[in-house]
């Protein structure tokens, strides 16, 4: 199933992470919530695992990010 | 002496959101109220802000001054840290080093229930819908969205 993580620490921090994608599709799937923090003028810096790099698995990325 | 402090890390647009998340609070046992054109009680009189989130059984209030760019920056006074123990991050929560970092410590409850709504309606307006969303044992919002 592909879904996005998001986990939010106590002060309300976001960290978004995209499971089950293949390719770009994670970059299409979490780009409405990166583009909403950008919008708050909230720097958003992107995290790549390595299984991103990887075809037909289970893509994941992360997004860190001050809201 | 004023501690008082605008929080200029932290902007605020969804304010369905912070309405959400004032809600959320009240029903997690916090007395509080989010109210419209009212001054924040700080150490000195605080400035007509267009949204301010009472704390009753606190001496002080927390405003949302409108900024330039049209987000909202919380305003409060971290006196005593009577702020932070109203809706501040739990103790497991390290504290940050910064100034602003204490800030948004001190209002961290606010700021993740905030943080959740915003992210929900943002996943919902692009046809997202929310699996599940809990507390974790770290006090750490998981929030697991299907995509559309």
């Amino acid at each position: 199933m592909k879904q996005v993580h998001v986990t939010i620490d106590q002060m309300g921090n976001p960290t978004i992470e995209g499971k089950g994608f293949t390719g770009k599709e994670c970059d299409a799937a979490t780009k409405a919530i990166e583009d909403h923090l950008r919008a708050t003028g909230t720097a958003v810096t992107k995290e790549y695992k390595p299984e991103a790099n990887m075809g037909g698995g289970g893509t994941t990325q992360q997004q860190t990010a001050r809201w | 002496m004023s501690h008082t402090t605008q929080i200029g890390n932290v902007a605020i647009r969804d304010i369905p959101a912070l309405r959400s998340a004032a809600q959320e609070l009240k029903d997690k046992g916090t007395m509080c109220e989010l109210v419209e054109k009212a001054h924040p009680r700080l150490w000195a009189q605080g400035p007509l802000c267009d949204y301010v989130l009472k704390l009753p059984q606190c001496r002080f209030d927390v405003g949302f001054a409108k900024q330039a760019d049209g987000s909202y920056s919380p305003i409060t006074d971290l006196h005593g840290g009577m702020i932070g123990k109203e809706i501040g991050a739990g103790p497991s929560c390290p504290m940050p080093n910064t100034h602003e970092g204490r800030a948004q410590h001190a209002i961290g409850a606010l700021m993740q229930s905030y943080t959740k709504f915003a992210t929900i309606n943002v996943a919902r307006s692009k046809g997202m819908s929310v699996a599940s969303a809990r507390v974790d044992d770290q006090g750490k919002v998981q929030l697991v969205l299907n995509a559309a």
